[in-house]
């Protein structure tokens, strides 16, 4: 059976509203559309605004005055909009990307660079001849990859060519796998909505 | 006088409004929502391996919940992020959510903790005791890292400005070492950069079908298991014998697929005929 309830009319209505943008766009959509990207602005200043208070001014306010030097710090930043003194900036950046580098720097070698080598060196001769079978597809497929991107010389040889080839068709698998993992998402998200339709506006299921 | 030339079914095929195929689209989902046609769903070794590690975890174990869902994927993420979390919670666990690292980290708060938790099972769950949402990290690695050294000490209050001594689930805390496991909701090798490596913790994570691929090169290095989208929360929902949501949706994104999948041959072996057509 139909809802009754007022606010599920409401955003059944909105959806009605954003799902006529497939016909083409109107003004229902452009009305939504402005309402849900005001609302996001609005959120984020407000949690600014509760972050702010929370971590800095409330705590110098309660005595921990040295709460206040990070607050001032950030507030640096606003000297962005006067062109005199718009190198007061650098102060406030500097410190941001210095501690943000020192800290992600070993983390991102860690993660990024000998994780992922050491996730290559796999064994070839396990029980399971199927991950046996992985394993050298794997291995096969980084080295080609890498070897795909030096390009200091041109593939003058047979060999070479393979290669290349095969990484190329194994990126292309690999891009294609990730825009297929994106329209599911894509639909995940559609189909959320269509269920809220379907369920709980109209009662359908 | 002008002859008019019919177009054949490639043509008409090659030149599809687009509006015709977000309605069959819409249709079909529609249509097996309403009547469901029951798909099998096969369970993936990640979404046994969170099972598993949740299920042989200790009653009362303390576990960390970074998440950072926002509107535009709550539904890839959401459910099974929420399958999770009531597991955890039937198994007994007191859990520190906290909202971190994302593009979106910040104008999330507190949205996907409203909403996952919304969906979750917190039957006989105490606020404070149980579990506790801190809030917004900070939208850097410097966050978690200061966060991971001093979970207690990082902020004064929680998210809703109760300050942290009266909270007990927070006196059981002393440092990162006191969670058992950490179990997010799309967060990913940002967090497991920072913690793995210096406090051991297997790190499992659900997160949108999009980033999947983009997880799996840190598994199980430093990502002990990696779930996610729809196809994963009907896997989880399967293995804790409790269909919900994933379990409903799946046969609709199996369909949504299979159109789409028709649409792009359709739509190639238009482009092949056409072409073919020209040439001669």
């Amino acid at each position: 059976m139909i809802s009754a309830d007022v606010f599920i009319w409401i955003k059944a209505l909105s959806v009605i509203a954003v799902f006529s943008f497939f016909y083409r766009e109107n003004i229902a959509y452009r009305f939504i559309e402005y309402t849900a990207v005001a609302g996001a602005v609005g959120v984020y200043t407000v949690n600014a605004i509760k972050r702010l208070w929370g971590s800095g001014l409330s705590p110098a306010l309660s005595g921990d005055f040295l709460m206040i030097v990070p607050v001032l710090i950030g507030a640096l930043l606003f000297f962005t909009f006067n062109k005199k003194y718009k190198w007061v900036t650098r102060y406030p950046l500097s410190i941001v990307i210095g501690i943000g580098f020192g800290l992600t720097l070993p983390v991102t070698i860690q993660k990024d660079f000998i994780g992922q080598i050491a996730g290559t060196i796999l064994s070839i001769t396990t029980a399971d001849p199927l991950k046996n079978i992985g394993n050298i597809i794997l291995i096969t497929t980084v080295i080609c990859v890498l070897y795909y991107f030096i390009f200091t010389r041109e593939p003058s040889t047979m060999v070479e060519s393979v290669v290349r080839k095969y990484a190329r068709i194994a990126m292309m698998i690999g891009f294609a796998g990730l825009f297929a993992m994106d329209i599911m998402t894509r639909m995940a998200s559609f189909l959320s909505i269509l269920q809220f339709v379907v369920s709980n506006w109209l009662g359908l299921a | 006088m002008k002859e008019e030339i019919t177009p054949d079914i490639w043509t008409r095929l090659y030149d599809i409004d687009h509006r015709i195929v977000y309605l069959i689209t819409i249709i079909a989902c529609a249509g097996v929502m309403i009547q469901p046609i029951g798909l099998p769903v096969k369970i993936s070794p990640n979404t046994k391996t969170i099972y598993e590690l949740i299920e042989a975890m200790p009653s009362g174990s303390l576990v960390h919940t970074d998440m950072i869902p926002e509107p535009a994927n709550i539904a890839d993420i959401g459910y099974g992020s929420a399958d999770m979390i009531s597991h955890l919670f039937r198994k007994g666990a007191r859990i520190v959510f906290t909202t971190g690292v994302g593009t979106h980290g910040q104008s999330a708060t507190p949205y996907g903790y409203d909403t996952i938790l919304g969906w979750a099972d917190l039957t006989g769950k105490k606020y404070g005791e149980d579990y506790v949402y801190l809030g917004f990290l900070g939208d850097s690695e410097l966050a978690y890292a200061t966060f991971a050294r001093d979970p207690k000490g990082f902020g004064t209050t929680d998210y809703y400005g109760t300050p942290i001594d009266e909270l007990p689930i927070m006196k059981d805390i002393k440092s990162y070492d006191d969670f058992y496991i950490t179990a997010c909701s799309h967060s990913g090798p940002e967090l497991a950069g920072i913690i793995v490596p210096l406090y051991k913790k297997p790190f499992v994570t659900f997160t949108q079908s999009a980033n999947v691929l983009t997880y799996l090169p840190y598994v199980p290095q430093l990502i002990t298991a990696v779930a996610g989208g729809i196809r994963q929360a009907a896997e989880y929902e399967l293995l804790l014998k409790k269909p919900s949501y994933g379990a409903s949706a799946i046969d609709a994104q199996s369909i949504a697929a299979l159109v789409v999948i028709l649409f792009v041959l359709g739509g190639n072996i238009a482009y092949i005929v056409k072409r073919g057509e020209v040439e001669k």
